[in-house]
């Protein structure tokens, strides 16, 4: 098939076969590249839950606007050097909505009852980790199928 | 497909044969778009459209063509408005990222069901 010719049934099945062979490699490195960004995310809440609990361990009950600061710069430091890494990959994807949606939803309440009740009872803290990491793992298989 | 774009029609396409009957514009290749019809553009916007956005050596990668060919074909596409050029940096190396426009992905889709239509004969 040429710029100037008009396709044959043969010729456009071609073209078809041709597009379904390149949507297809690039369709396995969009769910790879959406796979990421989920486990990514993940892996960043995971520090991030677990670096909170460490500091606020640590520091006395007193300090708590420095706390809450340095917690602040905890979070925006591993979620910008996640966003950075994810975005330095050669192919950006948006994973499925939905799943990616309720996935959010199932950690941010994980994060917050964690974040709630984890300055009474420390031990939360890395099992509420774990809990956050293991909601984005399932969200990112189910948002990737 | 205008005539402009296929002005080599009437010896191998004749207007009244079953093929081609004299009802020319209800034949789906007139829904052809004569920007997508050329092979190189045509994979490279169906690796865009499985994407949100791709880098240039990911598109040259899959598409196997060479970044002279890439970059020709692409700025036509730019210029058509089917994709959107952004330049930025991973570092200190710079990059070029490639995405389908909305009239874009309207434009493959519309293109794409043309072909199946002649397909399906």
């Amino acid at each position: 098939m040429t710029d100037n010719s008009h396709p044959s049934a043969q010729d456009a099945e071609q073209a078809l076969s041709r597009v379904d062979m390149i949507g297809t490699r690039a369709a396995r490195s969009a769910r790879r590249a959406a796979r990421r960004y989920l486990l990514m995310t993940g892996a960043a809440l995971t520090v991030a839950v677990i670096g909170s609990g460490l500091i606020i361990q640590s520091t006395g009950a007193e300090a708590v606007w420095p706390r809450a600061l340095v917690i602040g710069v905890l979070w925006a430091v591993v979620f910008g050097s996640a966003l950075a890494l994810v975005n330095a990959r050669a192919v950006r994807a948006a994973p499925a909505r939905r799943p990616t949606v309720v996935t959010a939803a199932a950690s941010a309440l994980v994060v917050g009852a964690t974040m709630a009740v984890g300055p009474d009872a420390p031990l939360l803290y890395p099992i509420g980790a774990a809990a956050v990491a293991a909601v984005w793992v399932v969200g990112a298989v189910l948002a990737t199928r | 497909v205008n005539d402009a774009a296929n002005p080599v029609s009437d010896a191998a396409h004749p207007t009244n044969d079953a093929a081609h009957p004299t009802n020319d514009a209800a034949h789906p290749r007139h829904r052809l778009d004569p920007v997508i019809h050329f092979p190189i553009r045509l994979s490279i916007m169906a690796c865009l459209a499985e994407v949100a956005e791709a880098e240039f050596g990911f598109v040259m990668d899959t598409v196997e063509i060479t970044a002279a060919t890439c970059s020709k074909q692409v700025t036509i596409l730019e210029t058509a408005g089917y994709v959107q050029v952004r330049k930025g940096y991973v570092g200190r190396r710079p990059r070029t990222w490639l995405s389908l426009t909305p009239a874009g992905r309207a434009a493959l889709s519309a293109h794409l069901d043309a072909l199946r239509a002649i397909a399906g004969g």
